[in-house]
């Protein structure tokens, strides 16, 4: 009886485990968890429009305040840090849930509901759409903070919601002399209710003519 | 009859040691050592060798500040009203215990109201009865402005009240507070729930006895 396969040589042999080695090496040395899976951080400032292949986003302003001013006012146990933003669906409806303050230090800061601010949003193409966020923070944690912004969340380190997906980072521009004033004063702040940014800056000029 | 009590047990000690040098002498060094263990574990048993270690809490003192999960926690006070905010009893005639605490994140990360909830396991002798669900959940409000705070962002004091509604009936002057362990999952293996959490398994850090103070919108 003979067998009409190819033999099995020692030499394949030896190739098939280093390439088996190879690829195992391969996937352990690769670093997934640092640089595949990070979401594209799109750099930006105050004012400038980021483009985020899904949406355009603009920070529009930066504010604080002691107290949210709403049927139900809203005082802050550090400061309420304002941050109004448009944002314009480029793709389809999509909502806004990632939003997150960090600060110098590397600590994260999510917003709150209370004040009548938003924790996220959503918009479709064809408008932008105006909204507030309010973060509750320290004084410590005014001057170089930044606010992240995205459609996924940002719950856990692995990056799961934000994984390969564009990712808002804003620099608030807060220096620390900055700071100090911005803790120092004593607003209260009435927080516009989500809307059209076309339709109330129409308004906001109508108004002022 | 004493002298036939001490016969029958002389023989049936000669026959135990009889079987058990005829086991013990088949044994390996190893088997000997492990049956002798097994064997002193079972001897421990009245006395409480698989009883689980039982660890008392800590006393838990008013105005002391503890380290709970990712909190400086300050347990202030204990109030009893009628009404507290715009929270009132469900059913009539009951009232609302409130615990008052001062917390403080000291993370890096937000924590969920939750995980304060979690720490402070409602009262067992302060008579708290369910209000919209069968849980013993509290409505947690901040004291300063009575709106529900859903997370405590890092490095910021908080004044928060935890308030359950009380069966009418219960007229004590304390209760006692348990403030739970809470163990940090960084990868759930056992529930395949989220990872990278504040998790309570019920083991009471630390216990104390809380004056109450009646009043109304405290």
């Amino acid at each position: 009886m003979s067998h009409s396969g190819r033999r099995v040589t020692w030499r394949s042999t030896t190739l098939l485990v280093v390439a088996f080695g190879a690829a195992c090496a391969l996937v352990n040395v690769m670093p997934q968890g640092t640089i595949l899976e990070q979401p594209f951080l799109v750099d930006g400032h105050v004012g400038e429009t980021l483009d985020l292949d899904y949406a355009e986003l603009t920070v529009t302003e930066v504010r604080t305040a002691d107290t949210l001013a709403s049927s139900q006012p809203a005082v802050a146990a550090g400061t309420f840090l304002v941050i109004d933003a448009t944002w314009e669906a480029t793709e389809g409806e999509t909502y806004f849930a990632g939003a997150e303050v960090v600060d110098s230090q590397g600590r994260t800061h999510w917003p709150t509901s209370r004040g009548g601010c938003t924790e996220g949003t959503g918009s479709q193409p064809g408008y932008a759409w105006r909204t507030t966020y309010c973060f509750d923070v320290p004084r410590d944690a005014l001057a170089g903070a930044t606010v992240r912004l995205a459609r996924g969340t940002h719950v856990h380190d692995d990056q799961a919601g934000q994984r390969r997906d564009a990712v808002a980072v804003v620099d608030l521009g807060i220096t620390r002399q900055e700071a100090d004033e911005l803790w120092e004063a004593t607003d209260e702040i009435d927080v516009d209710a989500p809307g059209f940014a076309s339709a109330t800056t129409n308004a906001d000029e109508e108004g002022e003519g | 009859m004493k002298h036939a009590r001490n016969a029958d047990a002389d023989l049936v000690l000669r026959l135990l040691h009889a079987v058990a040098d005829a086991v013990v002498d088949g044994m390996s060094t190893t088997q000997r050592v492990v049956v002798g263990g097994i064997a002193g574990v079972f001897a421990l048993t009245p006395f409480g060798a698989w009883d689980a270690v039982v660890v008392e809490p800590e006393p838990l003192v008013a105005g002391e500040e503890i380290e709970v999960g990712p909190f400086d926690l300050t347990v202030v006070r204990a109030v009893v009203a009628d009404e507290l905010g715009f929270v009132k009893p469900l059913e009539e005639g009951n009232r609302l215990l409130a615990v008052v605490v001062e917390v403080s994140n000291q993370g890096e990360k937000p924590a969920h109201q939750g995980t304060l909830v979690d720490a402070i396991p409602p009262p067992a002798d302060a008579g708290i009865v369910p209000r919209d669900t069968q849980e013993l959940l509290p409505t947690v409000l901040g004291v300063a402005d009575a709106t529900s705070v859903d997370v405590f962002n890092p490095g910021l004091p908080y004044r928060m009240a935890l308030i359950w509604e009380q069966d009418g009936a219960w007229a004590q002057d304390e209760i006692t507070v348990d403030v739970a362990e809470l163990t940090w999952i960084e990868e759930d293996t056992t529930f395949q729930l989220d990872d990278q959490r504040w998790f309570a398994y019920g083991e009471v850090l630390y216990r104390g006895r809380l004056a109450v103070e009646t009043g109304n919108d405290q």
